[in-house]
């Protein structure tokens, strides 16, 4: 362990154990943190948007709460998956529980890739696979959805391909009502293929009122 | 059944499993709680702590322990694809800290991202297979035989990855089960070295039956002693064909677990049929 595990923190929003099938191969317990670079209008944990100075963990405090269920994790291939919020920013907090839990332990990110190439380095580092959600390819359908530029999106897709991870990638390419089409969504598919990715996962989102989420951005705004 | 349940039941077989492969006595009692299960308890929880305390006790007696990948045929994920086919799925939104009340509000929040992969299906429960084995003597499989199978993958991995719960068919081995055993039974031959050791016991086979029918990947995850073993791999690699498996009518590749029982014969048979 290195003394940086120590000192590296990371709000973290909640944590849920024993999920099947939903995050992953085998048991795997879902880490949720606080903290997003993006500001999705159909956000689906909105109140992971922000990053309260509470529920800061270390490396080894999360360690402590989640080896509870090791013997799960080793005898179903399982392991620890880190949403958000974006775990892409936390990166060296993950880096850092990696180098607590092990080799054994699957470790899968549920991401954006929307942040400096240098987070995703350290991820490739420390993690076994990848769960992109890519919104749509196109620049101004993605700005528009995210308030956000992709750039760096397509950058780090880039850059897992020629780190040859692009096996570990699943992709989620949404269909994003009012935002993008069944058109839009199969053109980021064919753009995704040539550049060497395989697994896609195609999502609807479907949306209600949250008033949850319209009191959150407000405040963000 | 709730989700809380389902996932209890899976839990609770892979302790089994987990158990069954390294000799630990478990008694896993029908659950009786009526309540709405979290997909833990205390009783659960005691158990996990049980089985690493006993999983603990043999690596200190410098026995070998199976635990990597054990049940990982109970869950795999059904990730990828590339059709746009709509089947929906309402993913998890993010629980509450040691609240699963307030997590299963936030799962029926209004606002829900909807999947049309099959995986969606996260919920229910895999269907695991207990067949009923009869018991032999010499060589055979003990009643309390458990077959675990995994489906690996679908036709085309990077295609059409479609592994996970569905509608499975298990591999059938031509007559059925107990013609299985039989057919193992004549077929082994009680390694010498085994016999003059007067070693007995069980060596878990795991092996693939492949979408042609065929056998693939032997291997021993419960190793008892190395002739023994080997006598099981070589017989295990001699069986016929089986009907493959399938999942959602596609024929898939299918992990299959088999334990093969050594019992040494009575002294006055053993130096004439071992076998019988």
């Amino acid at each position: 362990m290195t003394d940086s595990t120590a000192i590296v923190n990371a709000p973290i929003h909640s944590i849920s154990r024993h999920r099947l099938l939903t995050d992953g191969d085998g048991v795997t317990t879902l880490v949720i943190f606080n903290g997003c670079p993006l500001n999705c209008r159909y956000c689906l944990n909105p109140s992971t948007l922000h990053s309260p100075a509470n529920n800061l963990y270390t490396p080894l405090q999360l360690f402590d709460e989640v080896k509870i269920d090791e013997l799960y994790f080793l005898a179903t291939g399982g392991g620890v998956t880190f949403g958000g919020g974006e775990p892409g920013i936390r990166a060296s907090f993950i880096a850092g529980f990696r180098e607590v839990c092990g080799p054994q332990w699957n470790l899968t990110v549920e991401t954006s890739l929307n942040y400096p190439s240098d987070y995703l380095l350290k991820l490739l580092g420390a993690v076994n696979s990848f769960i992109i959600d890519v919104k749509d390819l196109n620049p101004v359908t993605y700005r528009h959805y995210t308030c956000c530029d992709n750039t760096r999106v397509i950058e780090n897709l880039q850059l897992i391909k020629r780190q040859g991870r692009e096996k570990n990638c699943l992709i989620r390419l949404p269909l994003i009502p009012g935002f993008n089409s069944v058109s839009d969504r199969e053109t980021s598919l064919s753009l995704l293929k040539d550049m060497g990715f395989q697994f896609f996962e195609p999502l609807n989102y479907i949306i209600r009122d949250n008033p949850l989420w319209e009191s959150l951005t407000t405040q963000s705004s | 059944m709730t989700h809380g349940k389902q996932t209890c039941k899976i839990l609770k077989e892979i302790r089994r499993q987990i158990a069954e492969a390294n000799d630990i006595q478990l008694v896993i009692d029908q659950c009786q709680y009526q309540g709405d299960c979290a997909g833990t308890c205390p009783k659960c929880e005691s158990e996990v702590r049980y089985l690493e305390q006993q999983l603990r006790l043999r690596r200190l007696s410098g026995k070998a322990v199976a635990l990597m990948g054990l049940s990982a045929g109970l869950l795999s994920l059904s990730s990828c694809r590339e059709s746009l086919n709509s089947t929906e799925m309402a993913l998890q939104p993010a629980p509450q800290i040691n609240n699963l009340e307030r997590q299963r509000a936030a799962e029926s929040s209004s606002v829900a991202q909807i999947c049309d992969t099959p995986i969606s299906k996260g919920t229910d429960t895999p269907k695991i297979r207990v067949p009923n084995f009869p018991v032999v003597s010499n060589i055979g499989i003990p009643e309390s035989v458990k077959i675990r199978q995994k489906l690996i993958d679908s036709v085309d991995l990077n295609k059409d990855r479609l592994a996970g719960i569905a509608e499975e068919k298990f591999p059938q081995f031509p007559g059925g089960e107990s013609a299985l055993y039989e057919w193992i039974k004549s077929h082994i031959e009680y390694p010498k070295s085994a016999l003059d050791d007067s070693i007995e016991g069980r060596s878990v086979v795991q092996f693939v039956v492949k979408t042609d029918g065929s056998i693939g990947d032997v291997r021993v995850i419960r190793p008892l002693h190395p002739a023994l073993d080997s006598e099981a791999i070589r017989v295990v690699k001699m069986l016929p064909n089986f009907q493959p498996g399938q999942m959602n009518g596609i024929v898939v590749n299918v992990w299959y677990t088999l334990p093969i029982f050594f019992k040494l014969p009575v002294n006055d048979e053993k130096s004439s049929a071992p076998n019988d």
